[in-house]
């Protein structure tokens, strides 16, 4: 008895269901009660929000962009005075040694070798210093070529996002106006063109991370350049030295 | 009643055990002087070999300027892992305008 029951009450909802299915317009699901699709209904406040949040997100990029040359400029900055400071030691603590090479001399042709073991010395250091200089600052033309570079690229990948973006809300807006009950196949295409267009920029992101393996290439060109210079430098200081030993007849200078 | 009585199973583990701590003993052994020897040798490469030389003299002034040079390449390198930092500080930013929106929310 119990599942005749059932059956019958089984039997008396799907013939309910039917009847209000026949009785309800088709359109009644997808359209409000003017004839528009939700999703029409809706889209003007969602592109007005899409648009407010693209602008946002590549204006926070304009903000990185400019954090980042701060951040460049003040460490550069901070190694200069590091540089500075280590020369600025590094001077007194040779001018010592030259006062020191200045009273072993006791001769007139001691004097003038010391005199001109101190010029080459100083001439090599500045040669040296003159090189790193140079190095360091193609270090940081380089570097700030490589950004720049970035930045053009991934400038020309934003307005191409934002484009993409753009013709695909204008696409559906248009399609909302022509026919606003086909909301469904219209979200269908905007949510399809919006996938493809953010895809297709965050491919475009793999490449950012080349900029560190470039830093690093820049940063080995400087410090080949440094070894060159050291070893220029090395020639002449031992030149020097060897000129001034002899003078000295000993290798007590 | 020895320790090592020839029936007693127990006599061969204890055996084994004593040739375990000795293989552990003679390894550590070895990896500390191994490290030892290579701390020694790495401390006399980075310090230079050479002894101080005389303050007021030519092989002082070599010494000295040497030591500067290497010192301002340090600054250099020391900046690099900054630089590259500071290089792709704006990935992130980047990233993020293709997390702009949700289009299954449309």
């Amino acid at each position: 008895m119990k599942r005749v029951s059932n059956t019958r009450i089984a039997s008396a909802v799907g013939v309910a269901a039917v009847g209000v299915l026949a009785l309800t317009p088709a359109t009644s699901m997808a359209l409000g009660t003017t004839g528009t699709s939700p999703f029409c209904t809706n889209l003007p406040a969602k592109i007005t929000a899409t648009n407010t949040s693209v602008t946002a997100m590549t204006g926070k990029v304009t903000t990185a962009w400019s954090q980042q040359d701060q951040k460049l400029a003040a460490d550069q900055q901070k190694v200069d005075q590091e540089v500075a400071a280590a020369r600025a030691t590094a001077d007194q603590t040779r001018a010592s040694d030259f006062t020191k090479l200045q009273a072993k001399a006791t001769t007139p042709a001691e004097q003038t070798a010391v005199q001109t073991y101190i010029s080459a010395v100083n001439n090599a250091v500045s040669t040296r210093r003159a090189a790193y200089d140079a190095a360091r600052h193609a270090f940081r033309t380089s570097l700030a070529d490589a950004i720049s570079g970035r930045r053009t690229t991934v400038t020309s990948q934003m307005t191409a996002f934002q484009a993409a973006v753009s013709t695909a809300l204008a696409t559906a807006q248009a399609g909302c106006t022509a026919n606003p009950a086909n909301g469904t196949a219209l979200r269908t295409a905007l949510v399809a063109s919006l996938r493809t267009a953010r895809q297709t920029f965050q491919s475009d992101r793999k490449s950012d991370t080349a900029i560190g393996t470039q830093v690093q290439q820049f940063a080995a060109t400087r410090k080949a350049a440094f070894q060159a210079a050291d070893t220029a430098f090395q020639t002449a200081m031992q030149s020097a030295r060897q000129a001034l030993q002899t003078a000295f007849g000993s290798t007590s200078a | 009643m020895g320790i090592l009585r020839r029936n007693d199973p127990r006599s061969g583990f204890a055996l084994l055990g004593m040739l375990l701590i000795l293989v552990v003993l003679v390894a550590a052994g070895a990896i500390g002087a191994y490290v030892w020897q290579h701390r020694t040798s790495t401390t006399a490469s980075t310090t230079g070999t050479a002894p101080a030389a005389a303050a007021g003299t030519s092989a002082h002034v070599l010494q000295l300027t040497q030591s500067d040079a290497q010192d301002e390449s340090k600054i250099d390198s020391g900046a690099d892992a900054q630089a590259q930092q500071d290089a792709q500080s704006a990935n992130t930013a980047q990233s993020n305008v293709g997390g702009a929106y949700n289009e299954t929310s449309f």
